[in-house]
């Protein structure tokens, strides 16, 4: 089961890195997800948008391989997901454990655990590939620091670190700015679009509906069922918006172009299942 | 001086006791800093104090020999540590609750079948607190060896240890069995609750667990430091614990964990 690398080299490049079919997850007999399709090549980035309950979370664990679908499929670079390597995913609620004793580098040598296989040590190249990765998120400098003295935005870049140094060719990425000032925010998305332009396949989870026509190419409106999937000036129309927020949505018109605001209060209406 | 260390060591079972106070110090310290780690410290002290009715049935069964009370203690261990991980998150009451129930049921029960025999109360003492200056050369080799695959153990997994512990939901999408691991850890903490068994007893089986590492985690940047102070803190208490009882006259292993217990009070200015 283990020590399995990414299988992009096995295949050609026509298959898709993330291929999502009509999947559907269903709870109690209620669907928390209906009816979903995409697929994202190399390279590309996704941000999926909704309100609370919508299922953004749940579409992103089964990418990650963590749930199954109740209908429809996943496939990773054509394959079944849970089986690789070679997908990154960061949940919304860290489950880590950050008061751990252990520097920067040792948590994302961790990444390299998969890789190295049972029994067997970590290696000094596998210490290159994870200095390398902190090097490509913006904390070379970081290296020695202990995890539990990081801000919150150091953390974020820390286990994206974690899965470049695992080598993963996906990243999925689960509400990763909600505990960010502004500023943290913008960096952590400048990152990704570069990480995106680097190759990596991406797929965010966000409520921020104002930063995703800035860095995503595409977006994924959910409630339940996809509202509207493409560019976002043509998917975060207030039609849409208000398909998928219901009144819990407010809409601004600006000189720039429609602002929306406030989506994460009133379950009633928002939360729709 | 000399004299001071050499008296107590021409008594064989002085020397006996002390290398095994050390080796079950030292196990007790490499598997503690993963169980506080992973905030299962209670989960240890119901498994010490859940072995008790295994350690009473051996030794109703088998009066006077205390070796085979061991294997008692030790299979008893190993099937607590199973159940209470099975418990888990099922079930209407939280996880700590029932293990509370079923681990104060247990040791009462523990307490009930020892003392259906004569005479029970200074036996029931050495359970409770250990008898460590009582240790065989057979129960010697056996702390020795189950210390030994313990350490190694935790030696070989290391990484996947330090994985699971610092981020299980990560560690499943490595397909790391989190699960398993996590069994193994109240495995190996079963097996370390009952070499400490000998030498501080149910009762205080938690401090040899938990204090040691916890000193360690006050003094260390990273995990091998944490692991390796909590080792020398944990031997040094098995060393100086002994010396302590020997001169001030005190149960051994009460002066072991006083020992541990001082070490780390010495640490606390130091934390970084």
């Amino acid at each position: 089961m283990r020590g399995k690398t990414c299988w992009t080299e096995l295949h050609s490049p026509n298959v898709p890195a993330v291929e999502v079919r009509e999947a559907a997850v269903h709870r109690d007999g209620l669907p928390i997800l209906e009816g979903v399709s995409f697929s994202l090549g190399p390279g590309e980035a996704l941000a999926v948008v909704g309100p609370n309950g919508a299922g953004k979370t749940t579409l992103l664990s089964l990418i990650a391989g963590l749930r199954r679908p109740t209908r429809g499929e996943v496939r990773i670079f054509g394959h079944p997901p849970g089986r690789h390597l070679c997908l990154g995913y960061l949940p919304q609620r860290s489950e880590a454990e950050w008061g751990f004793p252990a520097t920067v580098l040792d948590a994302v040598l961790m990444g390299r655990v998969g890789q190295a296989g049972l029994f067997r040590p970590l290696t000094p190249s596998d210490r290159r590939k994870a200095e390398e990765a902190l090097r490509r998120v913006g904390l070379g400098h970081l290296a020695g620091r202990r995890i539990r003295e990081l801000s919150g935005g150091e953390q974020q870049r820390m286990l994206i670190a974690r899965a470049l140094a695992q080598e993963a060719r996906i990243l999925l990425l689960d509400e990763p700015l909600s505990a960010l000032d502004a500023v943290a925010q913008e960096s952590l998305l400048s990152l990704l679009r570069d990480l995106a332009g680097q190759g990596l396949t991406i797929v965010v989870a966000m409520h921020e509906l104002d930063l995703v026509a800035k860095y995503f190419p595409r977006v994924l409106l959910l409630r339940t069922r996809p509202i509207a999937l493409g560019d976002p000036k043509a998917v975060l129309t207030p039609e849409a918006l208000r398909a998928a927020y219901g009144t819990a949505l407010h809409l601004l018109p600006t000189e720039t172009g429609t602002l929306a605001l406030g989506d994460i209060c009133c379950p009633k209406d928002g939360a729709g299942r | 001086m000399i004299a001071f260390f050499s008296a107590p060591l021409s008594f064989g079972f002085f020397v006996r006791a002390m290398i095994a106070a050390m080796a079950a110090s030292a196990a007790c310290a490499t598997v503690g800093a993963f169980v506080i780690l992973r905030g299962m410290t209670f989960l240890g002290d119901a498994i010490a104090h859940a072995i008790l009715p295994g350690v009473a049935v051996g030794y109703l069964v088998h009066r006077g020999e205390r070796s085979a009370v061991f294997y008692w203690a030790l299979g008893t261990a190993v099937i607590t540590s199973l159940a209470i991980g099975a418990m888990g998150k099922r079930g209407r009451l939280k996880e700590d609750t029932a293990i509370g129930i079923v681990f104060a049921g247990m040791f009462a029960l523990g307490i009930g079948l020892i003392s259906t025999a004569r005479g029970y109360a200074v036996d029931l003492m050495h359970f409770l607190f250990g008898n460590v200056l009582a240790v065989s050369p057979t129960d010697l080799w056996l702390i020795l060896g189950l210390c030994g695959g313990v350490i190694l153990v935790v030696l070989l997994l290391w990484k996947e240890l330090s994985l699971a512990t610092f981020d299980p939901v990560f560690a499943r999408t490595l397909r790391l069995p989190v699960d398993a691991i996590r069994y193994l850890v109240l495995v190996l903490t079963a097996v370390t609750v009952v070499t400490a068994l000998r030498v501080v007893g149910v009762a205080l089986a938690l401090a040899m667990l938990v204090t040691p590492p916890a000193t360690g985690y006050l003094l260390a940047k990273r995990l091998p430091g944490m692991v390796g102070i909590a080792v020398a803190s944990g031997i040094l208490s098995g060393f100086w614990g002994l010396y302590l009882s020997y001169y001030a006259g005190m149960a051994p292993g009460a002066a072991v964990v006083l020992v541990a217990t001082g070490l780390f009070l010495l640490a606390l200015p130091f934390r970084r």
